[in-house]
């Protein structure tokens, strides 16, 4: 497998230790790019494509309860620039609110990850990721 | 006077006493009033015309002597017809006076007053009526000039019957109020007092006619509601203030336990991880105590569960009421509580139960918690037995679930339905959830609950009533 690029936006910083974790438990060969809040997740994805440096990512894991701007507002922008279309993304989110799932629904989403309580449970995102990816190309 | 002229009147008994007393002269209206003929008439005492009462109190005489003295006595008073019946009468009797001024004889002049009696008494108990009344009771005439103005009137708007009378009732309490013609049944409306006051009255307006159907004028009759409108405006704002209160507390304690978890999730997560990377090289003590934040962590975790599912019983302002046969209810939960049953081997007899009105995941809830709570407090190495019956009280039905188990302190029957109570040692896992949701259900349906023991070891009953639906069965149930 080649090397994902990855864009999480993720306020928790233990969470993203957990998403690592999960992702080196799967031996996902990746590229992580962190953004810690709502605007500058915004912000990142307006600037992708300006700059030659910077490449699009193959998946978003998008966090819903950001600062500043919320993670639907995120997925938003992400799916109006001109790239982000069909790229997959993954909720990865604590909240098990129905109101919550149904606002990013539409929007288009490949999976609603709910953060388990435990370690283990959390592992799982790395398969989730797998299987996103794996469908996205078949 | 000519007897030719006495003698036809009708409408007056008009006739001739003696000095003895003795009826001497007779006329028309004697038979008309009296009922007496010319014959049955003349040569009686005149005492025979008055009551008894008045005979005894000598009133004949009286009235003679009076006339003597006076010339002429006039009373008000009640005399017997020849029937026994009595009449009010309006009479006078003048004395007939000889040469030397000494009276020779009498004549008495009646009028039957019995009408104009009862309607004077009618019209005293109106007048008393209107006095007394705490409405305000105006007559006003066709074009709405105040003819009458009674004391609560007065008192309401601050005019005088004296200021009120003659002036436009419009012009007095407001436009609002003025006899337009239409009746009005308790309309509401403002009015303005003396002072200019703004006062909510309730008015009623109805035409008086006479016989003839002439509209002579309108009763025009307030109610104060000033204070009923006070008490209804403070009740609503009670109500809307709990309503405010309540959904800020539901939605606190849903936003507190969502927002609670994730920090708890943190220090779980990352403990497992730190166990994971370091078990062994950190030494026993630090394995033990990485242990203790696991378990600590994870109880807070249960507990802020309790309440989210504490604070979910009722997010829902309006209750999904439909009739639930908490017979089917029971079979489902039985079968959700399938391994407790089989580990335990427990042995729970449930008789016919009835169909309530009610929210069928809550009476879901309701049962599973009773009834899981009845496995886990059992008594060591016996297996539990639990029965739940049911009973129809006046209105209501009364279902019991009563185990063999460990029971409690009665001092704690209580204390068990408060929020995180817990009455049993941490053998026994919990978090003290379960019944403070049990008892915020049934309150929610509108029944109680309580729980009875006879002390520790002793079993224990939980009771809760639900109302009735209307048309079941009220007989007793049971199998």
């Amino acid at each position: 497998m080649k090397t994902l690029r990855i864009l999480l936006a993720e306020d928790n910083p233990a969470d993203v230790i957990l998403v690592r974790h999960a992702l080196e438990e799967h031996r996902i060969s990746h590229e992580l790019r962190v953004v810690t809040d709502g605007l500058d997740a915004i912000e990142f994805v307006a600037s992708i494509g300006q700059a030659q440096s910077l490449d699009w990512p193959d998946i978003l894991l998008l966090d819903l309860n950001l600062p500043r701007a919320d993670g639907s507002e995120v997925l938003r922008a992400f799916r109006e620039h001109p790239q982000g279309g069909a790229t997959p993304v993954i909720v990865v989110t604590s909240s098990a609110a129905k109101a919550d799932r149904q606002r990013v629904e539409p929007l288009g989403i490949s999976r609603y990850f709910q953060k388990p309580v435990d370690f283990d449970g959390f592992m799982r995102l790395g398969a989730v990721v797998k299987e996103v990816v794996s469908g996205s190309h078949a | 006077m000519p007897d030719r002229l006495i003698r036809p009147v009708r409408d007056y008994a008009i006739f001739v006493i003696d000095t003895n007393g003795m009826l001497a002269s007779w006329n028309e209206g004697v038979g008309c009033i009296l009922g007496y003929t010319e014959q049955e008439f003349l040569g009686q005492r005149a005492s025979m015309l008055f009551t008894p009462e008045d005979n005894l109190g000598d009133a004949p005489r009286q009235e003679m002597e009076q006339a003597a003295r006076e010339g002429c006595a006039s009373d008000l008073r009640w005399h017997l017809r020849k029937d026994g019946s009595r009449f009010f009468c309006d009479g006078v009797l003048t004395a007939i006076r000889g040469e030397e001024g000494e009276p020779t004889g009498y004549t008495k002049i009646m009028r039957d007053a019995t009408a104009r009696l009862a309607m004077e008494q009618q019209a005293a108990h109106y007048a008393a009526l209107v006095a007394s009344s705490h409405d305000a009771i105006a007559g006003v005439t066709p074009k709405g000039m105040v003819m009458s103005w009674n004391p609560a009137a007065e008192r309401m708007f601050g005019y005088t019957a004296a200021e009120a009378t003659g002036k436009p009732l419009s012009r007095l309490v407001g436009p609002e109020s003025a006899a337009a013609g239409e009746p009005v049944v308790g309309k509401e409306t403002v009015c303005l007092t003396k002072d200019g006051q703004a006062l909510h009255v309730s008015v009623t307006l109805s035409p008086i006619r006479e016989a003839s159907g002439l509209l002579t004028g309108y009763s025009a009759i307030f109610r104060d509601i000033e204070e009923r409108r006070r008490a209804e405006q403070l009740m609503a704002a009670q109500a809307r203030e709990l309503h405010r209160s309540n959904d800020e507390l539901q939605a606190f304690a849903y936003t507190a336990s969502h927002d609670l978890q994730e920090p708890i999730r943190t220090v779980v997560s990352l403990t497992q991880l730190l166990a994971r990377n370091h078990s062994g090289s950190l030494g026993a003590e630090t394995d033990g105590m990485i242990s203790l934040i696991l378990e600590a962590a994870n109880r807070m975790s249960k507990l802020v569960r309790g309440l989210l599912d504490y604070s979910r019983v009722g997010a829902e302002p309006e209750l999904r009421r439909q009739p639930v046969n908490l017979q089917d209810t029971i079979k489902t939960t039985l079968q959700a509580l399938d391994f407790a049953i089989r580990d335990s081997e427990a042995v729970i007899r449930h008789h016919d139960l009835p169909t309530v009105l009610a929210d069928e995941h809550e009476m879901h809830q309701l049962l599973q918690n009773l009834l899981s709570n009845a496995l886990k407090y059992r008594s060591r190495g016996e297996p539990p037995r639990i029965d739940v019956e049911a009973s129809r009280q006046a209105g209501e039905w009364l279902i019991t679930i009563r185990d063999d188990g460990l029971g409690f302190d009665p001092r704690h029957a209580e204390h068990i339905f408060g929020i995180f109570k817990r009455v049993h040692g941490q053998r026994y896992p919990g978090t003290g959830i379960g019944l403070a949701i049990c008892r915020k259900i049934v309150e929610r349906h509108g029944g109680r609950i309580w729980a009875e023991s006879e002390g520790h070891g002793r079993g224990a009953a939980f009771h809760f009533t639900l109302p009735a639906l209307a048309d079941s069965p009220g007989a007793e149930s049971g199998s």
